[in-house]
């Protein structure tokens, strides 16, 4: 477990955890839901191949449909791999979090 | 949205997202933009949507590095250039932003005065047939010296010649009634009535060879009948508050008593202003024809068959694209010639192509004013002009730059960079600056059009791209000029010794020094050549303004004569009652009636001499008054009176002084009592006034005789003395309302008229002075460049003195020094020049101000001022460095 | 909140925020036990100036001490700023990961 996650990989991964398995169009959305921020659809593809790269997500091609304008879909899905370390940097957080003196 | 079109995102960004993004993610990238377009305009946003998808698209390139082998390269390479680039514009913000600034002016004016020249240049343009389009101008000659020219014909020749010349497949009449005769659009039952300037009668064949498109109506027959009228859509608009005007009825009436009501037989499409034709209206011939039998056997000659006499029809003929134009226009005139009596006289004709009609030379009788064919090129050439100082400029400055980047350079050749690659980057980087700054000029033109459309009117504001040739030319003036800009600095810089730049003994060669020095000279030559130019059109319009006339314009109200008469009788009683009712109101002094304005070109003449003897005949201007013409106006009486009335000076002549001059009279009292012949009556002279200019100052004073009659007036003259305009003008319109129902109350004051003849010599200042101060600008911008980069050679130097003791106001006079000599070269060189194009414009106006010192001085000294400010910023900064600085820095 | 937190930003806002007030040579040692992964204090130190540029951090000179050589040191505090974000920050990710179907 020696790989460190970005902070944008971290959220990405985490949101294909939640979701089992997603693809491309359907995170930008879910991202932009829940960061109020918006983010181009290559940035996340980036993120996802990297993910993939590291072995913390594998992928299949999905059947195309008429609503992508006739393409293929690529799904994507966490590995052991990427469950073990979305779990190790969410719980390092919180531990640290929960140990900060609280304002309000 | 629609569910049946299946939303489609943007085709160019989708094309982006093909071009860049890596093979095996393309359909997968594809798919998901498509969906997330989906969503957002399901969301309701169709432009956030696509603006979107762009930037996704534009991101999306950073999937670039895996497509195929020789793309990726140039990819690559453009990637690594692109990213150098913006580095080195980052370092160099200033000169950067100065750099693009100035090119991107050039850019804004070059495509400013490109577009006006191209619209002025492309009238009628939009008709399919233009190439087989003639208007026949024509000439009578006695022997070999020209009697007359003119736009317009005469009625027979359309008809005639296409009888009897082959190739001549169409001919088409306009009467250009509009100009010649105050007309009134008026409707059964209804008190609303219309002045209309634009109204015409044409022949049938007219529409169709003029390709008119017709909105509702049968294009081919819509002017067959008597009584048929075509209006354009605006005016249908107008007339029927948007219901369709076909079929219905419209009263036309004219100050000839011309009454007439037409049936609306089509509506077509507003005519494009790019046209050398203007018209709203058009009444079939076959009107006039009915008119003239119903009014007797002078009508129908005067109409159709007459060979000569009164020039009052713009003809147009159509050929067959295999006809010899030259061989049609002598057969012309050889016909019309046979039909002349007088053995001296003949006549020509020239076949004009409608599309080069607006800029030919104009005629009497044009419809619109015609451009100056010399004026165009040279406004085309300024602006090439700037165009190219702008490209000196953003050599020099790249060059500059790029000296300070040799060290740069060096280390990218050691470390292997091939003279290719770095060939590669400076053309990229120029070229890059080249779009760049092309865009920041479209952004700027687009900002500053209504500002420019002032003094360089275009119909549109992006004529000129929406002709796809154009676009094409414009993308390969701005690569190629962006790579030759490049070539320069990038062959000095791609050629420079490693080792040598690193040690830092590179020396700037002598002549690139001397060339760039001598495009400097040339930047402030045309500063100033501008500049003179300013000065010399702005004050020669001041003059012209502020000039007296010999008559005074102010204070007088102009009314057309109304054209709508026909119910009421004869005119003369008229006249008599609107002169009574207004001599009554205590603020009109005076009262006048003439057939023509003062300000506008006075259309009649006659020949006149003492002796009954042809020889001795001279031609003088006509103008046919009544009541106080002379009083109105203001104009000086040096010998004899002004007419009592219409009846008794019936057989009166008052003539100018030019006139009696050229009658051969010693003195104006002399005249007095004369008796001259005008070819018809002999007349006895019973005044002489001053000279006045009846047009403007641009035109010289002409002989001219006055006359007094009681009919055919075109304009009521009022001076009015004291009382409030508003009131004024309220108590005028009641009166002429009360005698004139039925007419719109037009009128315009004479002095604002009279200075609409300076308008074009204004615009042309105006343009002028703003091309001056662009020129300026950017020579400024090139003495910076230059003076940065002659600082820079020079700052060892500067630092060795320094160290030795220098002051920096020493140092900054020395550098200044060059600049100095270089301004004075430029001013030798350029007022000479600009002094001559200067003169020889201001020969053309017949009252113009003579050059005093103040043309030789200050454009000089301006220019001069301009570029020690733009040196100094330089020099300064370099006198002030810590001379270890600058010694350390080679 | 518009400004993004990388990840080892986000990380070291945490652990100023646990310690109250800090400084680079504690942080590294700090994020050493925390993580089990070793980092540079250069890199430590430029996160802490770049959180000061976004606000998220303030400094002040400290004493000098014996144990720096008779240097003085400067101690980071996280703003209000800080700990909102890092606040935010570790909500989202607690709120997605609690979400997540748990493998174990």
């Amino acid at each position: 477990m020696n790989q460190t996650l970005g902070a944008l990989e971290e959220l990405i991964l985490l949101l294909v955890l939640r979701e089992r398995e997603s693809y491309g169009a359907e995170l930008v959305k879910i991202y932009e839901e829940h960061t109020h921020k918006s983010i181009t659809l290559p940035a996340v593809v980036m993120v996802l191949k990297r993910l993939e790269k590291k072995k913390m997500l594998k992928s299949y091609t999905g059947d195309p449909s008429a609503q992508r304008g006739g393409r293929r879909k690529v799904m994507y899905e966490a590995t052991e791999l990427g469950y073990r370390s979305a779990e190790e940097a969410v719980k390092v957080k919180t531990q640290i979090w929960d140990m900060v003196p609280k304002m309000s | 949205m629609s569910d049946k079109n299946p939303i489609s995102p943007p085709k160019f960004s989708e094309w982006l997202v093909k071009r860049f993004c890596r093979k095996d993610y393309k359909d997968e990238v594809l798919g998901d933009l498509h969906e997330i377009y989906c969503w957002r305009v399901e969301e309701g946003h169709k432009a956030i949507a696509n603006l979107r998808y762009l930037l996704d698209a534009f991101s999306a390139i950073r999937f670039i590095r895996i497509q195929n082998k020789t793309t990726v390269k140039l990819n690559f390479l453009t990637m690594i250039s692109l990213k150098v680039t913006l580095r080195t514009f980052k370092k160099n913000k200033f000169s950067t932003a100065v750099n693009l600034f100035g090119l991107a002016c050039g850019f804004m004016v070059f495509l400013a005065i490109f577009q006006y020249v191209s619209f002025e240049k492309n009238y009628d343009a939009f008709n399919p047939n233009a190439d087989n389009i003639y208007r026949v101008n024509s000439r009578l000659l006695r022997d070999t010296t020209v009697s007359f020219e003119s736009a317009e014909s005469f009625a027979a020749l359309g008809k005639g010649i296409k009888d009897q010349v082959a190739n001549v497949q169409e001919y088409a009449k306009l009467y250009n009634i509009g100009v010649k005769n105050n007309c009134v659009i008026s409707f059964k039952n209804s008190d609303i009535s219309f002045i209309e300037k634009g109204v015409m009668f044409a022949t049938s064949a007219l529409p169709k060879m003029l390709s008119i498109s017709m909105l509702e109506g049968q294009s081919a027959s819509v002017l067959d009948d008597p009584y048929e009228v075509i209006i354009s859509k605006s005016i249908e608009k107008k007339y029927f508050n948007g219901a369709s005007g076909l079929g219905k009825t419209i009263v036309f009436d004219d100050d000839d008593l011309n009454h007439e009501v037409l049936t609306v037989s089509g509506v077509f499409e507003d005519f494009p202003g790019n046209s050398h034709l203007s018209f709203d209206i058009l009444i079939s011939f076959e009107t006039l024809r009915k008119r003239a039998n119903e009014n007797g056997v002078y009508g129908q000659a005067r109409f159709e068959d007459t060979w000569g006499g009164r020039y009052d029809f713009l003809t147009y003929l159509q050929l067959s694209p295999e006809a010899n134009v030259e061989s049609v226009a002598s057969q012309m005139g050889k016909i019309a010639t046979g039909h002349i009596t007088y053995p001296e006289y003949s006549y020509q004709f020239d076949l004009i192509p409608i599309k080069n009609v607006h800029t030919s030379a104009g005629l009497r009788g044009e419809v619109k004013t015609n451009v100056d064919l010399a004026k165009l090129n040279t406004l085309l050439l300024v602006g090439v002009f700037v165009l190219l100082l702008a490209w000196v400029n953003f050599i020099n400055l790249t060059t500059a730059n790029a000296l300070n980047r040799a060290k740069e350079t060096g280390v990218r050749k050691i470390l292997g960079g091939t003279r290719y690659q770095l060939l590669w980057q400076f053309l990229f980087e120029s070229v890059f600056t080249g779009v760049l700054a092309f865009i920041i000029g479209l952004i700027l033109f687009s900002f500053s059009f209504p500002f420019l459309n002032e003094f360089l009117p275009v119909s549109d504001k992006w004529y000129l791209f929406r002709d796809y040739t154009f676009i094409c030319w414009i993308l390969a003036i701005v690569f190629v000029s962006g790579g030759l800009a490049g070539v320069y600095p990038a062959l000095i810089l791609s050629g420079f010794k490693p080792i040598a730049v690193l040690k830092g003994v590179f020396k700037t060669s002598k002549k690139g020094l001397t060339v760039r020095k001598s495009l400097v000279v040339l930047q402030a030559g045309i500063s100033i050549f501008l500049i003179t130019g300013v000065l010399a059109v702005v004050s020669q319009v001041k003059y012209m303004i502020d000039e007296d006339l010999g008559m005074k314009p102010d204070q007088v109200l102009v009314i057309p004569i109304p054209g709508n008469l026909h119910s009421k009788g004869t005119t003369v009683d008229l006249e008599d009652q609107l002169k009574t009712a207004l001599s009554n109101k205590s603020f009109v002094s005076h009262f006048a009636a003439a057939n023509v304005v003062p300000g506008n070109f006075i259309r009649w003449g006659m020949n006149i001499n003492l002796t009954n003897d042809e020889e001795n005949e001279i031609q003088v201007q006509r103008v046919n008054v009544e009541f106080d013409y002379l009083d109105v106006l203001g104009i000086e009486l040096l010998a004899g009176r002004d007419f009592r009335n219409s009846t008794v000076d019936a057989e009166s002549v008052i003539l100018n002084e030019s006139a009696t001059r050229e009658l051969g009279f010693g003195n104006v009292e002399e005249a007095i009592g004369k008796r001259l012949y005008d070819g018809n009556d002999w007349l006895s002279i019973i005044g002489v006034i001053a000279d006045y200019h009846h047009e403007s100052l641009k035109s010289g004073v002409l002989p001219m005789a006055i006359k007094t009659r009681s009919r055919s007036f075109d304009h009521y003259f009022l001076k009015i003395e004291g009382g409030k305009r508003q009131d004024n003008l309220a108590a005028i319109e009641e009166v002429f309302r009360d005698l004139f129902p039925g007419n719109p109350f037009k009128y315009f004051f004479l002095n604002d008229h009279v200075l609409k003849n300076y308008e074009q010599e204004e615009r042309f200042g105006k343009s002028f002075g703003f091309f001056a101060i662009i020129a300026i600008l950017i020579s400024g911008i090139g003495l910076f460049s230059l003076s940065s980069f002659i600082t820079l050679s020079r700052s060892k130097e500067i630092g060795i003195r320094k160290v030795l003791g220098a002051r920096a106001k020493t140092i900054v006079n020395q550098l200044n020094k060059d600049f100095i000599i270089l301004v004075f070269l430029a001013t030798l060189i350029a007022t000479p020049l600009s002094i001559w194009a200067v003169e020889s414009w201001l020969n053309a106006f017949p009252y113009r101000i003579s050059l005093g010192l103040l043309f030789f001085i200050v454009p000089g000294l301006a220019i001069l001022l301009i570029s020690l400010a733009s040196v100094s910023i330089k020099t300064i900064s370099a006198s002030r460095a810590n001379p270890v600085n600058l010694l350390y820095r080679q």
